[in-house]
């Protein structure tokens, strides 16, 4: 008798291979019709593959923390496919939700959200909390895995290194405060919060990590200061000073590691600045490459992005940070005078302009329209931003309104939150979570979708 | 010229260009060397070998993907629309022939055809409910009526609401 073939007669591989070629709702589809295909949709390599076709290639911003595909299950790779296409095809309509909050009502001075969107630290006075987000949609828990303290009663500052997701540095937040400690974390679960570096005295107050250099804010001291650089990995005292002109610069507002420079933003100007050598002892001055001035002053708070999700491979850890080289413009967005949001942008230069412009950063800044959403009439200026490497991100204005960057839309209503200087809000562009600190105390866990 | 027979006991011969599109007869012929001995073919029959001659010859002098991890990453990040013209012109056939040319393809190891096969499966289910899976492909239902609702529910988040 004749065979015929049919597709519940092939093999399993040919079958995978199938799948493999099929897109999600497809194989979600084929997944209902017998057990076979229900098993054979739950197959690693289908969602290793259509996890890189997917959201990889396409460079959506991957969710939840970046690792090695094949220390991922199926069912993981699976949950963050689908999760990474849901944002994007709902994104722009997405509500905020609120899928757990923290039981205790202890005020938080600051919150952040590891990148990666699983865990939390909170900062209540000189005590720094940890937090794992954890269970299924539905139903999630939140653990108290961690915390640590300042040796003196200052209030603590948490910065995080955007790239190395899992390195942090705690500081005192009090410009003015003679007790200077930093210290620098992983974000490791066994030991918990594990010390990497710890400075007990440094220049100043803590303004940002980036791979192997902490950056200190020192515009405090009367010779109108600069940011001063250590290098942790070394452990090194030396530093590298990278100065400012106090009547020209204005205030310090924020750092960003850009196509191999580093880029410090001030009221009146972008100064661009080589990686430094950090000298293992006393001080070297650091020479800038180039100077932007802003067409208006800008205020606090800024936030940056080169518009290319940083996303992950499958291969070393470098690899995985060769997008942000790639990149060929950064925005800026930050408070404007007028109190909407200032938007300008460095653009790589082409390739006959280059000429009348140092080499080494071959950009220039551009001054894009101010951004003045409808609904802040009533309100005061942007009070917040935060901005994935994607270009996804949220303005909070007035404590009150979240405001997503691309819709202008209010997703979320926040409750007023206390006076100080922290973020009272984080957010995570690949998983689509928000962290909030509530004015009465405690904070929420919500998911934009 | 090489000379291949069917399951039913076809003679084709080919040029060796041609038919060694086949990973699986390259490899038989560069053991065994130049011959006038035929290969048999025993699990394709005449109709599915002219079929899959034809695309050997259409495509040619065309480079053989290397077997090497970066081009299957490659392979695998393919979006399911792109089949050439042709390629979509000869796949069209009926239900019985696509997946004699699927098993042969992956018989005589021709990544490309099985690729073209496996993505017009895939393009036949675009769009359709699982009970229109169903009775386009014969598949049985054995699911109970109980864990049918619970991949349902499953299934749920990922939808539009």
């Amino acid at each position: 008798m004749h065979y015929t073939p049919s597709l519940d007669g092939l093999a399993d591989d040919i079958l995978i291979q199938i799948l493999q070629v099929s897109s999600v709702r497809e194989i979600l589809t084929l997944r209902c019709t017998s057990k076979r295909f229900y098993s054979l949709s739950k197959v690693y390599c289908v969602w290793y593959a259509v996890f890189c076709t997917e959201v990889l290639a396409r460079r959506l911003p991957p969710p939840g923390p970046s690792c090695s595909l094949s220390a991922l299950s199926s069912a993981d790779l699976e949950y963050r496919t689908l999760l990474a296409l849901a944002l994007e095809r709902r994104w722009s309509q997405s509500k905020a939700n609120v899928i757990v909050s923290s039981g205790e009502r202890e005020i938080v001075d600051q919150i952040v959200l590891v990148p990666g969107g699983m865990q939390v630290l909170t900062v209540h006075g000189n005590k720094v909390m940890w937090w794992l987000i954890s269970g299924k949609p539905g139903s999630h828990e939140l653990h108290n895995i961690g915390a640590w303290s300042l040796p003196s009663d200052d209030t603590c500052i948490v910065v995080k290194d955007m790239e190395r997701q899992g390195i942090i540095a705690i500081g005192s937040r009090d410009k003015d405060s003679p007790n200077r400690h930093a210290t620098v974390f992983s974000l490791s679960l066994k030991p918990a919060l594990n010390k990497l570096c710890d400075y007990s005295l440094v220049p100043g107050t803590i303004a940002g990590i980036s791979r192997h250099l902490l950056f200190l804010d020192t515009t405090s001291q009367q010779d109108g200061g600069g940011l001063e650089v250590l290098d942790w990995h070394a452990k090194t005292e030396g530093t590298a000073l990278l100065p400012r002109i106090p009547e020209l610069f204005g205030a310090f507002l924020g750092l960003v590691h850009f196509s191999d420079h580093i880029l410090v933003t001030w009221e009146a100007c972008i100064s661009v600045f080589p990686v430094p050598n950090v000298p293992a002892k006393g001080r070297t001055v650091v020479a800038h490459t180039k100077i932007f001035m802003f067409y208006e002053q800008i205020s606090s708070p800024i936030a940056f992005t080169a518009c290319v999700s940083r996303g992950w491979s499958d291969a070393d850890a470098d690899a995985m940070y060769a997008t942000s080289q790639e990149a060929h413009s950064l925005t800026l967005a930050t408070r404007g005078k007028s109190g909407g949001i200032s938007l300008s942008m460095l653009i790589l230069l082409g390739d006959d302009e280059g000429g009348k412009y140092p080499s080494s950063f071959p950009y220039r800044l551009l001054r894009l329209s101010t951004v003045v959403p409808n609904v802040i009439q009533d309100l005061g200026g942007c009070m917040q931003i935060c901005l994935g490497s994607s270009g996804r991100g949220l303005f909070v204005y007035d404590g009150k309104f979240g405001p997503e960057f691309e819709t202008e839309r209010v997703v979320y209503e926040i409750e007023p939150v206390g006076v100080g200087g922290g973020d009272k809000i984080d957010f995570d562009e690949g998983m689509g979570r928000l962290v909030v600190a509530k004015g009465s105390g405690g904070f929420d866990v919500m998911q934009l979708l | 010229m090489v000379h291949l027979v069917t399951s039913d006991n076809v003679e084709f011969v080919v040029d060796k260009e041609v038919v060694e599109r086949s990973v699986l007869i390259k490899n038989m012929l560069e053991d065994v060397g130049e011959t006038d001995q035929s290969i048999p073919l025993a699990n394709v029959s005449s109709a599915v070998l002219r079929k899959v001659i034809e695309y050997c010859e259409h495509h040619r002098g065309e480079p053989l993907p290397s077997a090497d991890a970066d081009q299957n990453q490659d392979e695998t990040r393919k979006r399911t629309t792109d089949i050439s013209e042709w390629d979509q012109k000869f796949i069209t056939v009926d239900q019985e022939m696509l997946f004699e040319i699927i098993l042969a393809a992956n018989y005589l190891d021709i990544k490309s055809l099985l690729d073209v096969g496996c993505k017009t499966v895939a393009n036949m289910i675009k769009g359709k409910t699982p009970d229109e899976i169903r009775r386009l492909f014969n598949i049985v239902n054995d699911f109970t009526p109980e864990e049918e609702a619970q991949i349902k529910k499953e299934n749920e988040w990922a939808e539009d609401r």
